[in-house]
This record gives structure tokens, sequence and C-alpha cells, in this order.
């Protein structure tokens, strides 16, 4: 078996049946039953969160767990984690297309959505979690009457220009490989209207070589870019943390390790996205167990790299004897949110570690476990990063615990809810998987099956 | 008085076939669509080479343009004493111009590949034939230049050449 | 008929009256009282807008007078200071002065007289007492009112008396001193009151005394304790031998616990090596007998300069040994007349009313600001008694329970609102000068007593003070008032005579559990619980706010099997646990005064776990502070007690946090560590740079400073179920601590870091840093990221979760009065903003334009909570002036800076607590 037809059944090696299979689904078709269903349970859990949310803009922070000690609570932990999963997609389209993996093909443009979205819900946290929320855009720098500037010193400014270069890039990146698609679309049978504002994206592109040598090459660029600009951004995150002088957070490894990190519960999501996908669109022909295989074993090297930055940081912790840092490890692991932490070890180093079987790589509903697993075990590591540093600093007398409220919960669900519904209208206007690059594909495998 | 042969190709190794007939037959090429990226020789608008550098040079010079704002703001309009850093702490002033150079260098390269693409013609006369809205999804198209005269002649060469679908359109 | 319904009539008038009365009251706010008032500084321009001026007054706790400094703006009082002049202040002032000035913007305190027909007015209450008196020789008639030092109110009810020989005055306060004057008696054949010359003390033994704890005493004492200690030559050594921790035992040199009837065996030893012959059986554990031992090595070495002090709970007998011992050993002691002249004890006394009562012989009685219902043991069925008195009427300033018992209330004035005067526990007489009109209609105790007397004169309160200090010319008495205390009225020192030698029975320590029943350190005797300030001022022990808990060792905790919050049964009460270490064995403890009944919605909060908590509920009929044996019964139920701070202990590095040294031993400087940190903007030469040394060897853990800081600042209380939450206002903390070397107390403000973590982490710049050295917060730029305080490590930065200023803890009551107590020099906090000790900026921005105006030096501003303390722990001052006394301190061998290592350069810093163990092998 040849390496292009590895990732493509011959059912796709007709351009035509290409379009059908991934344009198909779009307006043009019924929307089925579960979609709606899947719509408006979504749209109720949002409905959780937008009133979780009302509630804590109505009287304060204080609905929520915080405390004098543990300052933070969930709403940054949600907003760690959240810009994790945004991390994949980008990633997996620029790194992939840099080291010219075929199967990215497959997957690309939903990863690419699915930062996008994750990205956007990220950066609501930092607004949420504010004690005066209606002066958010103070962090911008604005002429105005006080003559005061942000503090670029602050971690916080960073994050603010991270995400916002974050998000557009990848935004922009998004669109560009959408523009071929969009042409296709708008060229194609269907409802006027939609494929009047199909072609309005498409910008009038007509796939001449000039256009696709342009597009190519620009493509290239902006991978080359998005690269080093991913990492950057989860190291910032990471600076949140590591550029302050608390025990626990004043650790050189945080940037690199929250880049992994966020690959690796980016990479979790996409696993379920594709599953999900893969079955609702049932594009079986399209993303194949092949697909699956490469991106457990993805999941086994990240998971396995994230015990090994645990064991450094608590091997930095055994090794310094800082009092404070030795107190921090003694903590986590026998303190009260121990829990967390083992569950933190088991959802992120071990569970992964099923994937050395070939067999497990395929299997769908070891997939989701591990998948599932690792997103929980990486929320817990968020939690676990504010709260044990937070819970016990250098004053002993200050120490408290952190225990979030219902509201704390409903905010997060409400975002999880956000996330789906936002992806279901977009499996409804764009298609998920990228033709031109399917097509491109087919030819290649057609050529290794002749 | 002029006329332009469309034809339509089902796979690329028949469209490349057909170029190359074309081309020997000495036959001038005017205009090529491909469903995906196909690279023909030398047909076609140059190089994409220019969008690198564009990107490139909005990305430096918005990162540069953004870190001298910041030190504007820190030292020269409103310097004050923060937790007695220096007022021109460069070591941290350098991450926000970054993340905003990376961006700018999209946003550039992105109007630079627009501006190349000749993109948002939305109504560009080649719309107007219907063989190069198929060559978005699954058909190969190019299209000849040639004399209303010898078009039997083109069509018979475009047939032998493997193309699906062809015909003499003159203006 | 109409006799009946005339009342009723007359009552809604009344009512109509008095809301009219009301709604005046609250939108006038304050309004000078008529007589002039005099400001102890004169200014020449008068009354200037939003400028504070000070007053001289006093502020009573259990009867005594502790002169106070009233801070007026515009009519209204916003704190209270101490008064340098007077001998139980001496500049400073306890937690109970602190707290006084919102007791006076109360919304809970009483509005009106109320009778049987609900509501009534002054008239109508006037009008059943004439009814009654008027023409009587006050037969069955008695007054009872808590301790009275007051030389006016004394002449006062003395004139009645002699109109009305029938009329008895009861004298009894909740906290008394029955056994220190029973002791005396026993001893000297009279009552006299002990006052120790602690400043010559080289050695002090407390035998389950509290000295440094609350009390009318607190301060003087803890003062002369702090100096003596900081003086230079030989180290004092303080011993203490008590069943529960208290201030005195944590801040003691050598502590031990011992079962309180022990304590007497204690005594006998040391009586026996001073020749007062062995006593059999009187044995003590191996632990305690090893201090007692050097405690009598250090007393014969100190003959003339040591003191032993017995406690409260103590039988007479041991007060009357201790006496004796204290004249062996040569103590420096002054004995004094007692200042209180009331010769008859304060338990018997009302004894005897209850018993009255209940046999019908009262018709008529007057409680003036006492609450014998809270306070007299359950087994005399007080209220009950109270029924049978036909006419009552309680004067109080809250519907405490004897309000609600008797058939009238009456508002009782605040001291700030009525003309009085007091003496102090060594007998200094001070005036009582009110800075406002009544707020909500109150009367003052002489014009109450008026009511008492229809028959006598009735010149105002204010001319019967004046006339008791025989002020004939104006100038004398405005000046008796610039001053507030009256010189030469301290009571002289007599001598006692040879103490006679009464020999105790020696003690065993009981089977059964018994329960030791001190003063609240934040309640008192229960007059705080209804002070919000007070209710949420951290006890100095366990930390424990907002309610109390029984105090158990950590042995019984593992023999009863329970842990901190697991609620136990006993004695019909129902309280949660606190273990505590150096807790003795078989004692367990609960602090009075909290577990209100009435009192309004601060003293009855839910979280104060209601009258299972109510120590006075075990006082045995002879009102011992010892309840019998008891048995702990846990119930397996659990009961949210509040704290703020949760670990005590310091393993390993975390020490460093409260070194503990021993007397003329020096801190090791920490190697000054290179910073690859450049340099920051420089400071302009001549601003000065503020910084505070906090000695934490002086530091008593009195709280004074944190009240008096929520006072200045306008910090709100936030209640018991957001402080249950982690969250807590305070912006100086009093941090406990125990380690192998020892505990102590240490007070955490904003460290004013040089280098501050917080500063550079906000993205918005709300906080800065200043010239001159403060950490600023900017309110109106924070939007609230919390990030600062992620950032900190001392974690001292206050984050306003929800609208606290405008939190209501006052259930349905309008809480608007309480905003008059606000400074208007500081701003109000908004919900989501983040604040934090500013070094009280305001008094240093004020001093700074008193300079500019009068265009002299600036004086050193002073930080409230540096006023407020009672031994002077905390200091501050400009950096820049070598001369100043921080930089000064900061030459001392004691001196360090918190968590050093982490390069913040702390601008506030400490002396390291002294310890002086002697031969003792370090026991805590």
């Amino acid at each position: 078996m040849s390496d292009a037809a590895r990732w493509l059944l011959p059912s796709m090696f007709d351009h035509k049946a290409i379009t059908d299979a991934i344009a198909g689904p779009l307006v043009e078709g019924k929307a089925g039953k579960r979609w709606w269903i899947a719509v408006l349970v979504s749209l109720a859990v949002t409905g959780i969160g937008v009133l979780a949310t009302g509630i804590s803009f109505t009287y304060g922070p204080g609905m929520w767990g915080n405390n004098s000690a543990v300052v933070w609570g969930f709403p940054i932990a949600n907003y760690v984690w959240w810009i994790g999963i945004g991390n994949a997609g980008t990633l997996i389209s620029a790194l992939l297309l840099l080291t010219r993996q075929k199967w990215r093909n497959a997957i690309n443009r939903f990863a690419e959505a699915m930062t996008i979205l994750a990205v956007s819900i990220a950066g609501l946290f930092p607004i949420i979690h504010l004690g005066r929320p209606m002066y958010f855009y103070w962090m911008a720098p604005y002429p105005n009457t006080m003559g005061l500037w942000p503090q670029w010193r602050s971690a916080l400014v960073w994050d603010f220009w991270a995400i916002l270069s974050y998000l557009l890039f990848s935004l922009i990146f998004f669109y560009l490989g959408l523009i071929p698609d969009l042409a296709t679309l708008r060229d194609r049978e269907g409802p006027r209207h939609w494929r009047r504002i199909w072609g309005a994206f498409a910008l009038g592109w007509q796939g001449t070589p000039g256009q696709w040598r342009s597009h190519q090459r620009l493509q290239r660029v902006m991978a080359v870019i998005a690269t080093p600009l991913v990492c950057s951004v989860h190291s910032i995150v990471g600076l949140d943390f590591a550029a302050s002088l608390m025990p626990g957070w004043t650790e050189s490894v945080f940037p690199p390790y929250f880049v992994v990190g966020a690959f690796f519960s980016g990479f979790a999501m996409v696993v379920l996205l594709a599953l999900v996908i893969r079955a609702a669109l049932s594009l079986e022909a399209l993303i194949r167990p092949a697909h699956l295989d490469a991106c457990a074993k993805m999941l086994l090297a990240a998971g396995s790299v994230m015990l090994l930055s645990y064991g450094s940081e608590w091997m930095s912790a055994l090794w310094t004897g800082e009092a404070a840092d030795l107190r921090f490890l003694r903590f986590s692991f026998t303190g009260p949110y121990a829990g967390l932490t083992y569950g933190m070890i088991l959802g992120n180093c071990l569970l992964p570690q099923l994937f050395w079987s070939p067999a497990l790589r395929r299997s769908v509903p070891v997939l989701v476990i591990v998948s599932a697993g690792v997103l929980v075990g990486m929320y817990f590591e968020r939690i676990l990063i504010i709260c044990n540093t937070l819970s016990i600093g250098y004053e002993p007398t200050a120490w408290t615990l952190y225990v979030p409220t219902l509201v704390d919960f409903a905010i997060l669900l409400g975002t999880g809810g956000l996330f789906v519904f936002a992806f279901l209208l977009l499996s409804r206007i764009i298609p998920l998987v990228p033709m031109y690059e399917i097509r491109e594909l087919a030819e290649a495998a057609k050529g290794d099956a002749r | 008085m002029t006329a332009l042969a469309l034809a339509s190709f089902a796979d690329e190794a028949a469209f490349r076939a057909g170029v190359a007939k074309a081309d020997e037959a000495g036959r001038r090429v005017v205009g090529l669509w491909s469903p995906y990226p196909v690279e023909i020789g030398a047909i076609g608008e140059g190089t994409a080479a220019p969008i690198t550098w564009i990107s490139i040079a909005g990305g430096l010079a918005s990162a540069l343009l953004f870190y001298g704002f910041i030190w504007w703001t820190a030292t020269q309009s409103y310097p004050f004493d923060s937790g007695g850093r220096p007022l021109h702490s460069w070591q941290v002033f350098l991450i926000a111009p970054i993340e905003f150079g990376a961006l700018a260098a999209g946003v550039a390269g992105m109007i630079a590949f627009i501006v190349r693409a000749r993109l948002t013609r939305l109504h560009h006369p080649a719309f107007d034939i219907s063989e190069v809205e198929r060559a978005s999804s699954e058909h190969f198209v190019f299209a000849l230049a040639c004399d209303a005269g010898d078009g039997g002649a083109v069509l018979a060469l475009l047939a032998e050449a493997g193309a699906v679908h062809s015909r003499i359109v003159t203006r | 008929m109409s006799s009946l319904s005339e009342p009723d009539f007359v009552a809604r008038r009344e009512v109509l009256r008095l809301i009219a009365a009301g709604a005046a009251a609250s939108l006038a706010g304050c309004s000078k009282p008529d007589q002039p008032i005099v400001p102890a500084v004169e200014d020449k321009d008068g009354d200037r807008a939003g400028r504070i001026r000070r007053y001289a007054t006093t502020t009573t706790l259990a009867g005594y007078g502790r002169g106070a400094t009233a801070l007026v703006v515009d009519g209204r009082p916003i704190k209270l200071e101490g008064s340098a002049r007077h001998p139980a202040s001496l500049g400073a002032t306890d937690l109970f002065t602190e707290t006084a000035i919102l007791d006076l913007y109360d919304p809970q305190r009483l509005r009106a007289p109320a009778g049987p027909a609900g509501i009534a007015g002054w008239p109508m209450l006037e009008r059943a007492l004439i009814a009654r008196l008027a023409g009587s020789n006050g037969e069955g008639s008695v007054l009872l009112t808590g301790r009275i030092t007051s030389p006016s109110l004394l002449t006062r009810i003395a004139e009645a008396r002699t109109r009305m020989p029938g009329l008895r005055h009861i004298r009894s306060e909740a906290i008394g001193d029955d056994a220190e004057r029973e002791g005396a008696r026993l001893a000297f054949g009279r009552p006299l009151t002990m006052r120790p010359r602690v400043g010559e003390a080289d050695v002090l033994v407390l035998l389950d005394a509290d000295p440094l704890g609350p009390g009318p005493d607190q301060v003087p004492f803890a003062r002369a304790w702090a100096d003596r200690r900081r003086a230079p030559g030989k180290p004092q050594r303080t011993y203490v031998l008590e069943p529960s921790p208290t201030q005195s035992g944590i801040c003691a040199d050598r502590r031990i616990a011992l079962h309180p009837a022990l304590v007497v065996n204690a005594l006998l030893a040391v009586a026996g090596s001073l020749g007062a012959g062995n006593s059999s059986g009187a044995d003590l554990p191996p632990d305690p007998a090893a201090l007692v031992a050097s405690v009598i090595r250090d007393l014969n070495g100190a003959q003339g300069r040591a003191v032993v002090m017995v406690g409260r709970g103590q039988p007479p007998e041991v007060h009357a040994l201790a006496a004796w011992v204290n004249q062996r050993i040569e103590a420096p002691i002054d004995w004094i007349d007692p200042v209180d002249p009331d010769p008859s004890g304060h338990v018997e006394s009302l004894a005897g009313l209850a018993s009255d009562m209940a046999a019908g012989r009262v018709a008529t009685l007057m409680v003036l600001d006492a609450n014998p219902v809270l306070h007299a043991p359950p087994s005399w069925h007080f209220a009950e008694a109270l029924e049978r008195v036909p006419l009552s009427v309680s004067f109080s300033a809250f519907p405490d329970e004897t309000a609600m018992a008797t058939r009238w209330r009456a508002p009782l004035a605040h001291s700030l609102e009525s003309w009085g005067d007091a003496r102090s526990p060594d007998g200094t007489a001070s005036l009582i000068q009110p800075m406002v009109k009544p707020l909500f209609g109150g009367r003052g105790a002489l014009a109450a007593l008026a009511m008492l007397d229809p028959a006598g004169p009735r010149p105002s309160d204010h001319d019967r003070v004046r006339h008791q200090w025989n002020a004939i010319d104006d100038g004398h008495w405005r000046d008796l008032l610039v001053a507030g205390v009256i010189e030469g009225t301290a009571a002289a020192p007599v001598p006692p005579g040879d103490a006679r030698l009464v020999m105790p029975a020696p003690g065993w320590a009981s089977a059964a559990t018994i329960i030791t029943l001190p003063p609240s350190p934040t309640l008192w005797d229960g007059r705080g619980a209804t002070n919000a300030w007070a209710q949420e001022c951290p006890d100095p022990v366990t930390r424990q706010v907002w309610g109390a808990a029984l105090r158990i060792s950590p042995g019984d905790a593992r023999r009863l099997g329970v842990d901190d919050e697991d609620l136990v049964a006993f004695a019909g009460l129902s309280a949660p646990i606190k273990i505590v270490e150096g807790q003795a064995d078989g004692v367990a403890t609960l602090p009075l005064g909290h577990g209100r009944t009435a009192g309004g919605p601060i003293a009855t909060a839910p979280g104060t776990l209601g009258a299972g908590t109510d120590a006075y509920r075990l006082r045995g009929p002879r009102g011992d502070w010892l309840s019998g044996g008891v048995t702990l019964v846990p119930t397996g139920a659990k009961a949210h007690t509040p704290r703020n701070q949760k670990d005590f202990a310091l393993d390993g590095d975390a020490a460093s946090l409260f070194p503990v040294v021993a007397p003329g031993e020096a801190i090791p400087k920490p190697p000054s560590r290179t910073t690859l940190l450049g340099a920051g903007p420089e400071r302009p030469p001549d601003a000065p740079q503020w910084a505070m040394v906090i000695d934490t060897s002086a530091c008593i853990g009195c709280n004074a400073c944190v009240v008096a800081c929520q006072a200045e600042n306008n910090i709100p209380a936030i209640g018991p179920e957001q402080i249950g939450k982690g969250r807590d206002m305070h912006w100086l903390r009093v941090d406990r601590y125990e380690h192998e070397h020892g505990g102590g107390y240490q007070p955490v403000p904003c460290m004013q870091c040089e280098t501050a973590p917080c500063e550079p982490v906000c993205p918005v710049e709300a906080p800065v840093h200043s010239a001159e050295g403060l950490n600023l917060q900017v309110y109106n730029r924070c939007i609230g990221t919390r990030t600062c305080q992620a950032n900190c490590p001392y974690k001292v930065r206050r984050f306003n979760f929800l609208d606290y200023a405008g939190a209501d803890l006052w259930g349905d009551l309008d809480p608007a009065p309480v905003t008059a107590q606000r400074n208007p020099d500081v701003t109000v906090r908004a919900r989501g903003v983040m604040e934090k000790c500013t070094y009280c900026v305001q008094r240093i921005e004020t001093a700074k334009h008193e300079a500019d105006a009068t265009g002299e030096a600036l004086v050193t501003p002073v930080t409230a909570c540096q006023a407020a303390c009672p031994t002077q722990a905390i200091r501050f001052g400009n950096l820049a002036d070598p001369a100043s006394d921080v930089a000064n301190l900061r030459r001392d061998p004691r001196h360090y800076a918190l968590l050093e290592e982490l390069g913040t350069r702390p601008r506030t810093t400490y002396l390291a607590k002294v310890r002086d163990v002697g031969d003792g092998e370090g026991e805590v």
C-alpha cells in the first residue's frame, strides 16, 4: 500500500466525488434532526453560562470561590485551558504543512476552525475575570485624558497582544486556505444567496496558476511565521505565572511546558472532533484509521513529554531543597488537592501510554477515552497551577484553600456549550475539509495506485 | 476576427498532455484554470516571491514601530516609578512587539497576496465562461487563442489531446 | 378607662413625634452640644471645613476611664485615639476604645424609650417613674449599675439617696474583682488594689493571670512591660503558668500549661521556698514543677525586683498568699485604696438582688448600663426574678438581654454624646466631653439618674460635672476640658502593713473536665458583641472571628476523638471544638461574651453560633470563672468557625519569618545578592523616605492597631460568611506564630517594597510607586485583575469581591448612620477594586500641607496603627533622616526584613522577638 493511498479511499479518487462528499452536507443539504438537537442542547448549555456570567457581573467576583489568597480561580484556569486547545489547529496546519505531512489535509481545516473558536472563547476570560469588566479596554493603548499607557512590563499586557495577534493571524491563515473552496461553493449548484455570500468571500478566485502560486507561497510564509507564533503565545501564557516570584510559579520550564501542554490538549480535542465529524458527516473515506493512528502517536509523544516536564519540575524542587518548593511539592501530593494531582498524572501521562499498542491507536472508544482523559487532566493541571501556589504561598498565616462555586462551574460549562454551538454553525456553512488539498491528495493517490 | 478555444480535462495528467500538445502545435495558451495548484512550465503570471519579502518587511517594520511606541510611552510620554524597575526595561518591552510583528507580517502578506493574485475582481470576464466554473471543482481548463477559421483543426487537436469537452467561442 | 386609654393616646402622639425627631436626627446628622466644648488644640482660623479637630474625652471599660482624643470632622467624630496625658492611655488605645466609635453610629442602638405599651416617649417614662417614686423615700427601689468610678455619678447617687434613704444602689460588674479584693482583705484586713511597678521587675511570675490581655489596665501594664524589656541592661523574664494560652502566655519567656486547680500548688511551692513552711499534698506534674523550680531560683536572686501576680479566676486565699509572697520578696508594688469605693462584692450583691426580686421585695428597679440577665449565674434565674418587679427600666445603648427583660427600656447616650467623668484604675480622674448631641435621642447616665430622683434639682449634666470639679471660673473649666485629665487625682499608695500568711489548701486536678471562663479579648464581657468591628477582630489566640469555640488540648481531642469545628455538647451548651496547643489537659476554655441571644443583628449574627457558646451559662452559683466538672459529648455535627488564620506552626526555613533570639543575640544578616535588575528612576533627594519598623518583641497581639486601621481607613466589616470564604479586608493583620524557639505576634501591614512585585504586573498601572517610597494603589484606575495580590509574597492586598462598602450587616436596619463614621480623607472603595495599606497616606499629606501652610519643618506623621499601639511596637518615620526612629531601629542587631531573600526590599521591617529562656529547655 503506497503512501498517499493510505490517507484516502479509492472512492474519493474522483474529484467530483470529493466535492460532493465535502460540499454536499453544507446548507444545500438538509440539516438532519441530530444537528438540530445538538444545536438546541448546546444553546441551552451556553445559556447557563451566560446566566452565570450575568450573575457574576451583577454581584461581583464574590460569586466565585476566589478568596484573599487564591485571588485567581476558574476564570484564569479556563483561559489557560481554552487557549491551550486553541494551539493545535494552527500548529497542525503550519507545522505539518512545512513538514509536508499529507495526512494533515483531512484534518487541518476543522482544526483551524477549532483554534479560532477556542482562542475567541479563551479571550473572553481575561475580561470575565476582572473585578470591573466594563473597563477591560484600559488594557489597550489609546490616547486618554490621564495620559496613561498600558504597563508594558505586565504579563497580562503581553497576553493581550499575544491573544490578539494569535487570533487575528489564525483567522487570516484560516481564511486564506478557505478561498479556493469558497470558489468551489460559489460555482456549484446551490442556494442563490449563499452562493452570493461565498462568492463575495471567494474574492473572485479563479484558480489560475498565478493565483495558485501566490496562494501557495503565502500559505508557506504564514506557516513559517505561525509555528514560532504559536509557541510564543503559549510561552507568554506560561510567563503569566513564571514571571512572578511565587513558589511553584517561578519555573524556567514553564514556557516550553505550557507549549507542549497546549499542543497536547489541542490534539486531544482534534481527535475528538475528528471522530465526531467523521461519524456525523460520514467522511470515513477521508478520515482514515491512519489519521487516527497518527494523532494517537502525537498524543503519546506529547503525553510522555508532559511526564518528563512534570518530573523535571519535581526533581528541581527536590534538588534545590528550597523549603518553599519542597513544602509545595509535599502539598501537591499529600495536600487537599492531591486527588487532582493524581487525576492530572493519570489523564496526561498514563492514559496516553495505551497508545504504544497499534490496535488501541485505531480503536475509536480508546481514542475517545484517552482524549477526554487528556482534556480533563489538562484542566486539572491548569487549576492546580493556580491553586497550589496561591493556597500555600510564602506566608503560612495567609494559607487558604480554594473551593469553586456553582457559578464557577456554570461559566466553564457554558463556554463548552458555546464552543459546540459555534462549531455546529460552522459545519453548515464552510467545508470542514479542504477540498482542493484532498483533490491534490487524490491525484497523488491515483498516481500511487497505478 | 479571433476566437477562443476552450478545453476541459478530467484529470491533471491529461491536462498537462493537452497543454503540451497545444504548445507543440504552436497554439498560444491564453488561460489556465485548475481545481488545485498545478505548475505548468512558465505558463501563467510571474513569480510570487515578492509576497515573502513584503510580508517579512511589513512584520519587521511594524514590530520596530511598536517597540518605538512602547519606548516612547514608558520613557518619554509618561515615565514613572513602577516597582523600582528601569524606565526602559527593554527585555520585557520586546515581547509585545514580537507578537504584534507576527500579526503584521500576516496582514502584509495577505494584502500582497490579494494584489498579486488580482483578487477582489468579482466580475471577471472569465466568469462568463461556463467551463471556468467547473474548473473550481473538478475540471482542468485551458483556453487557446485561434482564428475563427481554423476552429475545426483546433477542436480536433484538443479532442486528440483527450479533452472531455471542448468548444470554440468567438467574440 | 381614660387612665388606660390615655397612655395609648399619648403613645401615638409620642410615636409620631419620635419618628419626626428620628428622621430629623438622621438627616441633620451630628450637631454640637448646647454647651461650648473646647478643642484640645486651638486653631486661629476657627472651624475649617474638612479640618480634623481633636478633643480630649474619656472612654470607659468596666467602669474605669481611659483618656481618649476624639478626632472630629465637621462635627462628626470619626475616630478615637489615646490621650498622652492619661495614665491608662499614655497616648495609646486598646481594642475597646477603637471600636467605641462604631457604637456611636450603630444602627442597632435603641432610639426611644419603650414600655409595656410599645414605643413610648421620655415624658411617658418619666411619668411612670414619678408615679412610683414621687414622695416615696425610695423604699423598695433599687438602682443597679456596673462599676462606677465617676465622681459626678457617685455624688449624684449619694444626693439621690439623701432624699430617698430607702433607695439601694447595687453595683455589680460582669467581670468583677471580688477575688482580688477578698484576697487583700485576707492579707491586710482591708480591701486594697495591687498596682505592680512592672518597670522595676526583672522577674514577672503570672499565675493564671493575663495582665497583657484585655482589661482596663492592659495599656499601662503592657507599656511598662514592653519598656522594661526594651531597656538595656538586665533582661526581664516573664514566667506564665496558665490553663489556656493567653496573650501573656504567648508573649512570655517561659510558659507552661497548668490545671487551674494546681496553680495554688505552684504558689505554695514558691511560698514554701520563702519560709511559709511546706504544705503536704501540694504536688505538681514534673514539667510545671521544673518550671516552678527555676521560678524559685530566679525569685531568690531578684529580691525587690520581682512580682508575682495571680489571676482573677483564682480564689481569694491564693491572692492573699501571693500578697504575702510579694511582700517577702519586697516586690515593687503600690497598694492603693480601691478606686471603686463600693465595698460590697460584685457577685454577692447581685445575688442578694436576685433573691430580693424573687421574694418580691423590689418594687422599682432601674438598671443603668448593666446586663445582669446575660452575666448572672443561670442558677439564680435572674430573668424570672426580674419578672416579679412591678416597674423595671433598663437604660442601655442596645436592646440587650436585660433591656428586653425589663418592663421599660430607654436609650442610653454614648460617652461621646454625654457629659461625665471617670477614674482610671490608678484613680486618675478625667472628663467625658460630648462631641455630638445624642444621635438617637438617648440620655446620659446623669440625666437618667435625674429620672430616678424626680424631686431633686435639675442642673444640666454639664453643670453637674463642672460643679463636681468646682471649676468656678471659665478659664479653669476650659483648661480642664483641654487637658481632659485632672492632674493630681491619682490615688496615693498606702502602706498596706504586714501581710498575714494565709495558707490555702493544696489543690488537685479533678478527673472531670472543667471549663475556664476568661473574658473575650475582642468582646470583653459581651459588650463588644454588638460591634461589627469587634466581632470581626480575630481572637489573639485562635484567630477566630464572629464567634467562640471551646478550646481543648490536643491530648483531650485525641481522647474524645474530635477535631476542629466538631460540635460537642456539655452542660446544656454545644460549641465547636478548637484544638489549642499549650492548653492544659482536662481543662477546656470558653471565652465569655459570645453566643448572645439579644443585642441586635450583629450580636446574634448567623455564624456566631448562638446561645450554645454563651459561657456565662456555665457560671456556678457563686459566680466563679470556672465551670463545675462537665463531660464533653461529641455530637458528630460540625459548625463552621470562621478564622482568618489557619496555621500557626512554622516548620524548617519558614521559622525565618519569625526569628526568636536570646537577649543580646543578633540576627545574622543575609548575604547581599547581586541582581540583574537595572536601577529604577532615582528619587528626588529632598523627598522623605517613609518606613516602618515593628518590634515583634513588644507586640502583645491586642489588635488595637487592626481596628485603628479599620476606623481610619474606612475598612468595612464583611461578616462571618465572607470571612468563612477566606476573604478578609483588614489592611493590617496580626499573625500569630508558634515554633520550637517560641511563639509570638507579628503585625503585617503592606511592606511598601522598594522593588514591589505587585507594581509592574498590573496591566493598567493602578499600583504606582511614590517618590517617598510609598507603594500606592490608585483605586479608580484598578480594574480588578488581582494580579498584584497573586504576585504579592506577603499577601497583604485586599480585594472587594462584593460591594463591601455598601454591605449591610445590620439586617433590615438602615446602615446609613455608619457611613457618618467614615474618614473624609480616605476613598471608599468600590466593588471589584484592590485595596491595601497606604501608611495612612492621608495623614502624611495632611502633615505636608501643615508644613507648607506654616512654613515649618515637616512633622513626622503618626500612622493610625502606630498611634494605637499600647507598647509602641510600631514605629514610623523618615528613613532619609538618619536621626529618625526608624533609621535607628534599622541599625538594631535584631533588625530583619520579611522574606528578604526575595529581593523585594521592604520598607516595613521588623525587630526579632527576644525570648529569655534562661535555663529553660525551650518549652513553649
